[in-house]
């Protein structure tokens, strides 16, 4: 079973609608972020996290991170990597474990 | 005694005596303070100084709180502090010797050294930078609390929401909790603590912040 999240053609939208300072970056699925479980952060934080930093519904925000929770990782959002580079420093910021690599 | 958030009226309400204030301050003070001396210079020249100068009397008291919390490294491993004082780089930081501090500010790329120390020179400031500002808010908001009521805004409260992450991390660490069987393992000894066990204070300490971060995150989630 694939890690990632189920893709929709609405996925890329909202990574791309929260970039901030990026709205203008033409969607690149060459990169992703990923969380990855730990012990520490709670179940309602990382939904909180998800919800507030990317805009994700609740369902979606919850959903991944049972992904995160179960699978051990999630992809969380997909893009050039300059665009998940700051979505895996944002992330840390919020003590969530996250990474970028590419999509392989 | 205290009493979980709730959210009233856009603002996060929660009840602390001043004892436990005092312990979730202590924490993230310690935190801080932990990350002021490690991974590189403060970008807003905080209040310590790794070098030395002025602030090293600052530096000893904060090492006199993390002794009597038991937080030091040395505390539970043994070794001596010198390994804190590695020389600080120009361009990425140095790795932190204190797996603490590697939780905090964790490699931005898992299996490519050469990323991960590219992300290290660009990002691990910035997310040093970015703890640091949430830490000391949230300082300021326990520390300037003169009643056992907190009645904080939005940004108040999100500046200790994510604070008590990093606090946890820190302590999880301490406790070498990696994995959720070893949190399983730590509910089994806190119902069998021995009182003289150097670990229980720490052990006790995250699980009340543990409770009380759980309350927060939950009254702050968008509805």
């Amino acid at each position: 079973m694939s890690i990632a999240p189920t893709s929709h053609p609405s996925t890329s939208a909202d990574v791309e609608s929260d970039t901030r300072a990026g709205a203008d970056i033409r969607p690149d699925p060459g990169w992703i972020t990923l969380v990855w479980n730990d012990p520490v952060n709670l179940m309602s934080y990382v939904t909180y996290v998800f919800q507030t930093y990317f805009g994700y519904p609740r369902e979606k925000a919850e959903r991944l991170m049972m992904d995160v929770h179960e699978k051990g990782r999630a992809v969380v959002a997909h893009g050039p990597r300059e665009v998940m580079e700051q979505h895996t420093e944002a992330l840390q910021g919020y003590g969530l474990w996250a990474t970028f690599a590419k999509d392989e | 005694m205290a009493r979980a958030f709730r959210r009233r009226r856009g603002r996060f309400v929660a009840d602390l005596a001043a004892p436990e204030r005092e312990i979730v301050l202590d924490c993230i003070v310690q935190t801080a303070a932990l990350l002021e001396r490690e991974g590189g210079p403060a970008p807003g020249a905080g209040p310590l100084d790794p070098a030395g100068g002025p602030a090293g009397e600052d530096a000893d008291e904060f090492e006199a709180i993390m002794r009597r919390a038991g937080l030091t490294d040395a505390a539970f491993s043994g070794d001596g502090p010198g390994a804190a004082a590695d020389g600080v780089g120009r361009g990425a930081p140095p790795v932190s010797d204190d797996p603490a501090v590697r939780r905090l500010l964790p490699d931005g790329h898992r299996d490519d050294p050469a990323q991960a120390e590219a992300f290290r020179a660009l990002s691990a400031q910035n997310v040093r930078s970015t703890k640091l500002t949430h830490l000391h808010r949230a300082a300021e908001v326990l520390a300037g609390a003169t009643q056992d009521r907190l009645d904080l805004g939005e940004d108040d409260a999100r500046a200790l929401l994510l604070s008590l992450t990093d606090v946890r991390l820190v302590l999880a660490e301490r406790l070498e909790l990696r994995t959720d069987d070893d949190v399983e393992h730590l509910e089994a000894q806190l119902d069998a603590l021995d009182a003289g066990d150097g670990r229980a204070q720490v052990m006790l300490t995250y699980d009340f912040l543990t409770w009380f971060q759980e309350t927060l995150a939950s009254a702050m989630l968008p509805r």
